[in-house]
Order: C-alpha cells, then structure tokens, then sequence
C-alpha cells in the first residue's frame, strides 16, 4: 500500500483521543472541565470519522476497501462512546434525567455495550493497520490479508467479550463447592459405656425444625447412641410447634439439645446454621458426654493441695519465670462433673483429709510438705484414698510422700537424643520426652489402646525406682515408660555421658493396695513430670488421655475409659524420628525415585537404539 | 485427533531425553524442602494449615514449572527452523497449539502426581479429608493449566526459548499483580483488574478446600482466551 494512503496516522489519532479522554474524564471529575473534555473529545473523534469517510470517497480499488474497513471500526467505536456519554453527567444534563432512572434496562443494556463496543472497534483496528503497515511497499494491495486480519481482531474482540461475560455469569451464580474437613463426631467408647451404664432412664429433647441440617446430624448421633442403650430416650421437638414443652424444660428458641434425669436438667447449644454449627458438632461427642456426666453421676470432689509451691498456686517471685498452670486441667475435671476444691494447712490438711475426697491431688510442688500434712494423707491412704502425685526433677526431696507407696524418685533430669519433641530447635528439647510405651493397666487404658497415635509428652521428667522392700499388698505397676533410648543426664548437658544409662525409665506408676473394710482399697499414680498436666501441654491427645484415665482408674469409674470421639482437626507432633523421616522422604526420595525412572527409561531406549543396515544395503 | 497425535509426539520428546525427568526432579527437591522448612513449620500445626501451606507453596512452583515447560513448545520449533515443517504438514493451526499444550498440560500433571505424597503424608499424621487434597489439586492443575496456556502464547510470540520464557514471566507476573492495580484504581476498573489476578483473588479459596464456580470458570476462560490467542499469532502469518 502507498503510505500516503494509510490510515495508520488517523487510527492512532482515534485510539489515543478515544482512550485519552476516558483517562482525562475520570480525572477532570466533574463540572465544566468535564464538559471541556467531552466536547472536545466528541469534536476531534467527529473530525476523525468525517476524514476518514472523505479519503474512503477518494480512495479507489484496494485503498478504498481499506478505509472503508477503518472507517467501520472508528464508527463502531464512536457508538460505544456514545453509549458511554450517555450515561455519564453531562447525558443526564442533556437528556433532562439520568438513563438509569428513565430507562434502566437500556441503562443496563448501553453499560455492558460500551466496553464491547470499544474492544470491537479498537482490536479489528491493530490488527487490520498491522496487516496494511506489512504492505506499506507492496505495489499492489492484498485485501485478503487484511480481510484475514480483520477477522482475527474480530474473533478474538468476540472471545474477550465471551469470556468477560461467562466470567461475569460465573460470579453472579456464587456456586460453592466446600471440600474442606467436616464431619460430625460419632459416638465414641466412653460414651457408650457410658449411657450403657445407666441404671434409671436419661430423656434427651432435640429441638430443631423439620429438615433442618445440623438437626439431622444431631439426631443420628443420638441414633446411633442409642443402640443397645434401653434408658436412653431421645425426642425431637419443634420449639415453635411445641412451645410449652420447650418451656417447661426450659428452652425458648430451636436448636438446643436438652438432657434431663429428674430434676437435673443440662443444655446443650448446636445452633441452626451449618457453617456456625461446625466446630459444635466436630466436637459432639465431648459436649454431649460433659452434659451426660453432670446429669447422669454424682458429683465428686477433687482436692488440690496448695501452700507448696504446687503449680496454679500463685504467682511467680520477683526474677523468677512463671511456670505453666493446671487451668486446662481443672477444667477437663470440671467437664467431669468433678469439683475443684484447694486443700491447704488452712482448709485442714494438718489433721486429716476431708471426707468427701474422691481424690487427692499433688501437682508439682516445690517445697517439702509438714510432717502433719503427711500424716493426714498416709492415713488418708491408709483408710483406701486415692493421691494424685505429679512431681518434679527439680523439686525437694519427695522421699517421705512416695515412700508409704513402695517407690523412690530420682529427682534427676531425663532425656533423650534420639526421640523428643522440637520446641526451640535447641539441644534443650532433648528433655522433652515423648513416648507411646505404656502398659495395659487399666489407669492408660485409652492410651494403651490408641498406641503410636496417642504419644504422651512429658517436658523434663524425673523417674520411679520401686523399694527393694515395699509394704506388703502393694501391686505397683509401671503404666508408662520412657523411650528405650532415655538416659539419666546428671550433669545435664543434654548429651549422653559415661554412667549415664539409657534404660526405659519408669515415667508413671499406678499402686494400689487392699483395705480391710474398703471396697476398691487404696489407689495411687505418681508422675515424674507435673509438665505433663500443665497448660499448653495438656492439648496434646496423649496427655489429655493420660489426665483422664488416672482421674477415672483414681475415681473408680476405670469401666468408663475409652477415647472420646472428635472430628476436630489437630496439630501434627512431629518427634525428630519423624523430622528426619519426612525430610528424606520430601526432599531425596521423590525426587530420586523421579530421576531413577528417568534414567531407566531413557537407558533402554538408547539400548534398543536405531538398528544399522547390513553390509551391502541388504535388507 | 491430529491435536493428540502432536500431543503423542510431544509427550514422547519430553519423555526421550533426561532433561525432564531432571526438570521434575529439582522442582520436587526444592518443593519438599518448602515443605519441610515453612509447611510443616517448627510448631505443630493443624493438618488443614499445613495443607495449606503447602498447596501455597506448590502454587508457586507449578506457575513456575509452567513458564519452563511451555518455552519450548512453539519457540523451540521456530528456534530450530522446523516450524514451516509443521505449517506445511496437513494439520491446522489450532492442532498445533493444542496439541502443544496437551503435552505441556499432561507433563505439568506428571509433575503434581508426583508432589501427591507430601499431602498424603499430612493425610496420616493428621486429619484431612480427601475432598481438601482434590480441591487443592485441582486448583494447581487450573493454575497449571491457564499459566501453562499463556506460556504458550508466549511461546508464539517468540523466536527463542529465552525470549518465551521472559515474555511469558512478564505476562503471567502482570496478571498476578493485577491484585495490586484493583487496590489502587476505582470502580468498575477495580473489579474488572481483581478478577482478572491470576492468583490473589481465585486460588486461596482452593488452598482450603473450597471450589467456587467463578474461580474454575476464570482459570478455563483465560486458558481458553491464550490459546485462542496462540492460535491467533501462528495464523497472522497469512497476513502479516
């Protein structure tokens, strides 16, 4: 094409006034220089189509196809600008009223347009001065290719358009699809056992409305809890249906789950709403089970003793760090239907126990008890009562508390090199014990049963040596063990050393010993580690376990362990074994099983090779 | 059909040499060493969070595995002078570029096969479900797949390897930051740019488990907008 005849000058002008003045409208804003712009805007783009139809009138053959192509694009797009003026301030000055309140469907209509418009009118146009700039020197004009380039601006203007609206079609539905973990727990073994153990009928009223979803799933927990379990009823009800039942058990909205055994009545909130229900019903097992406990047992009475430096004991002196409290652990035992009570010389200990003692707890004290109050809890055992011991490397010498229970402590720092749990990533951690070696005393129970999954974690732990002579009847049994691997690190540097022995070190013990006149007779369970029930480290499964299995064997109710069920997500405990186990596994394995294949494919195939031609081109 | 029998022969290509297999090799290397270091963290995390992280992590690697596989398809061809080869032979334009991309698509899906076992890993140690780890795959093959598709419009427009890869890194940085020019700029332009972010506003949802139509919808239009573009380059020969 002869340049003097190319349009390309014009196109650029038309583009660039085009886009430049719906970039300098949005900036002008309003007013006056909103309309300079406009106008001008509207006058240049004017001027442009009527050059374009003048030289479309001169032009003759192959040029005047040319121009009358981009001609048709710069018209095209001057609709779409009109479209556009039409709804801005100064349309609605000069049509008397805004398009979107005088017609709102054209409004609707000329918004989606007007982009469309510009994409058909400004792409077809690159492409079609392209194809002519290519042919800038020819000396005839080929139409055909600018046709071709034509078309191609206007297929893929149209599938941008196509696109842009599919997308918007798309976003309008909202359609979800949620993959992510959710199911509603099922009725776990203590639970069961639970409700298989009652001896008088426990009624439990769902109130949901019909084909409410989170009801649904609450009603076939209850369904599968009830099987082989005759005293549990279980009822559902339409709070709005039904509102003076709802009222006489006391509830005024849907969505509630109440249990009731006579007087004693407990209510349990799920909500109607499945997204808000979730983490109510992941845990169900554990709400439903702490609501059966309250209505379904007696209350029992736990004794904390305090005045020795115990942990939750107060507050940390001046310059000290304060260690973690038992908070989460008085509140598993409260989830228990079991009170809280603190037992010092104040409430009593210098004389004897209280009668309603179900169990008597020591948690990491840090001072040596009165000879008084060890007189009080020997003869507190003597009479069959059950002590809770948790103890610490660092503590005083406890050789007067555990003595009576055939044990000695050796208040020496464990640890272990090979299996531990990372903390700080420093050669500390090697204190952190981690071990899922337990026996099958029925204290462990749960943890037995759960095994490798359940490890329980004890953050510098002492140990247990049984007495070469022990009272006679005591039955000691070691429920929990430390890794094989653990050693006595006397000089505390984390490091094996000469007489440092690796042995599986006793952790916990369970004792107990018949009492003439007393049922179960005398129970016991000393830890080398009061870490173990601490906050932050009682989250963890084992050692959630391990608190409720000693507080069941302690209370008699042993028949009840089992593991709660929980379908909520939990943190993975990653032990150094496992660190090392998964880094070979992520980083070298994969990637070398990869290269292996690789290796073997390509080999063989070099093996079998191209075959070469006899001699003399025989074939 | 003649876009799978250039898929065949492709496929073949990359499974011939070693190069592959080595390109998948150091990307899982480096992706497991992700997912040691910052995935599985030194805390203990919940299943679902290192999940997460690592379908995070994973995004990343896959829009680079993209860039790598697709600089070859076209602009190897044209580097090495057989593309009138193809052009020549009976088969349209619009088999070539996707027959390409089918080889390009099914070794990106070699590659993220092979990543399967850090998430099945989690899978054992913690609680997740299986829907989790198939949303989040499926997020990284659309991921995959419209990155690899503009990979091939990269390739398309360049004359060497070198070139695609750079012109693809542009395009595919451009729309990830597509987030940031939605941040600055106002209404309807906003909406328009945060639509079109290739990561920030459609692939998280997939990292937790969540499939929203509008988010597959985007990732299959702009591979289909791409490759139609690809398409587009390799036919303007006719007028160019």
């Amino acid at each position: 094409m002869n340049p003097r005849g190319s349009s390309l000058v014009l196109s650029l002008v038309f583009a660039v006034v085009l886009v430049g003045g719906l970039v300098l409208e949005r900036i002008a804003g309003a007013g006056t220089a909103l309309t300079a712009i406009v106008v001008a805007r509207t006058v240049l783009l004017l001027a442009v189509v009527g050059w374009a139809a003048t030289r479309m009138a001169q032009a003759s053959g192959g040029r005047k196809v040319l121009w009358r192509w981009a001609l048709l694009c710069y018209v095209v797009g001057f609709v779409g600008l009109l479209l556009y003026t039409a709804q801005s301030e100064l349309g609605t000055r000069l049509l008397g009223t805004a398009l979107s309140q005088s017609s709102p469907k054209l409004a609707v209509v000329s918004q989606a347009l007007f982009p469309a418009l510009l994409v058909l009118s400004l792409l077809p146009l690159a492409l079609l001065e392209a194809s002519a700039a290519a042919m800038a020197r020819a000396p005839v004009l080929e139409t055909e290719r600018a046709h071709g380039a034509l078309f191609s601006g206007l297929g893929t203007a149209f599938v941008l358009i196509f696109s842009f609206s599919a997308m918007y079609v798309a976003t309008q539905l909202d359609k979800t699809w949620d993959l992510s973990y959710f199911r509603t727990a099922k009725p776990g073994e203590s639970t069961r056992k639970l409700i298989q153990g009652l001896n008088e009928p426990l009624q439990v009223t769902l109130f949901f409305p019909p084909a409410n979803e989170v009801g649904e799933a609450v009603a076939q927990y209850f369904r599968e809890l009830g099987q082989d379990a005759p005293q549990l009823q279980v009822e559902r009800l339409d709070q709005a249906v039904e509102p003076s039942r709802a009222r006489t058990l006391g509830v005024s909205t849907n969505g509630v789950v109440v249990f009731s055994r006579g007087e004693q009545r407990e209510v349990l909130t799920v909500g109607l709403e499945i997204d808000r229900a979730r983490g109510q019903l992941q845990r169900l097992d554990q709400e439903v089970q702490k609501r059966l406990l309250t209505v379904a047992r007696p209350r029992r009475v736990l004794y904390l003793t305090t005045g020795h430096g115990e942990r939750g004991d107060g507050k940390a002196a001046p310059g000290e760090t304060p260690r973690p409290g038992i908070g989460q652990l008085k509140e598993l035992m409260r989830a228990q239907n079991v009170e809280v009570q603190p037992l010092g010389v104040a409430e009593g200990l210098g004389s004897e126990v209280p009668r309603d003692a179900a169990v008597v707890a020591i948690i990491g004290p840090t001072k040596e008890f009165l000879q008084e109050e060890i007189n009080a809890l020997r003869e507190y055992l003597n009479k069959g009562g059950r002590l809770w011991l948790a103890l610490e490397p660092e503590g005083p010498s406890y050789d007067a508390l555990v003595e009576p229970l055939g044990v000695r402590y050796v208040n020496t720092l464990l640890a272990n090199d090979q299996v531990y749990f990372r903390a700080t990533r420093q050669q500390s951690d090697r204190a952190n014990l981690a071990t899922a070696a337990y026996s099958s005393h029925p204290s462990v129970s749960t943890l037995a049963s759960l095994g490798g999954q359940a490890p329980v974690a004890f953050l510098g732990s002492g140990a247990f040596e049984t007495r070469s002579n022990p009272q006679q009847g005591l039955g000691l049994d070691v429920s929990v063990r430390a890794h094989e691997a653990t050693f006595v690190d006397k000089n505390r540097n984390f490091t094996e050393d000469e007489g440092e022995d690796r042995r599986a070190w006793p952790l916990v013990m369970a004792i107990d010993k018949p009492i003439q006149g007393s049922k179960e007779g005398m129970r016991a369970v000393v830890m080398g580690d009061s870490d173990a029930l601490a906050d932050g480290v009682l989250p963890n499964l084992g050692n959630a376990y391990l608190a409720l299995d000693t507080l069941r064997w302690l209370t008699g109710e042993e028949a009840l362990a089992g593991a709660v069920s929980s379908e909520e997500d939990v943190p993975i405990q990653h032990t150094r074994e496992q660190d090392v186990l998964w880094f070979y596994a992520t980083v070298l394995l994969a990637p070398a099983v990869v290269l292996g294949v690789g290796f073997f494919v390509t080999r063989r195939r070099g093996k079998r090779g191209p075959r070469v031609a006899p001699e003399g081109g025989a074939r | 059909m003649k876009a799978l029998l250039i898929a065949r022969r492709e496929i073949a290509g990359y499974l011939r040499t070693l190069s592959g297999y080595i390109i998948v090799a150091v990307i899982l290397a480096v992706n497991g060493l992700f997912f040691n270091a910052f995935a599985l963290g030194k805390a203990a995390e919940r299943s679902a969070t290192v999940l997460s992280n690592f379908f995070y992590y994973s995004s990343g690697f896959t829009i680079v595995a993209s860039v790598f596989i697709s600089m070859r398809l076209l602009a190897e061809e044209r580097q090495a002078g057989t593309l009138p080869l193809l052009y020549s032979s009976p088969v349209r334009d619009r088999d070539i570029v996707l027959g390409k991309y089918l080889a390009g698509l099914a070794f990106l899906a070699v590659y993220l096969l092979c990543t399967l076992y850090m998430p099945l890993l989690v899978m054992v140690h913690g609680k997740v479900s299986v829907g989790h780890i198939v949303a989040g795959y499926a997020g990284l093959l659309l991921l995959g797949s419209a990155s690899l598709a503009v990979g091939t419009f990269g390739s398309a427009l360049a004359k060497n390897q070198l070139m695609a890869a750079i012109i693809t890194a542009c395009m595919l940085v451009a729309l990830i930051l597509c987030w940031l020019l939605a941040r600055i700029t106002e209404q309807p332009l906003s909406s328009v740019f945060s639509a079109l972010s290739l990561w920030n506003q459609h692939f998280p949802p997939f990292q937790a488990g969540l499939v929203h139509l509008r988010d597959v919808a985007y990732y299959l239009l702009l591979t289909y907008v791409a490759l139609f573009a690809a398409t587009r380059v390799l036919e303007a020969r006719r007028w160019r």
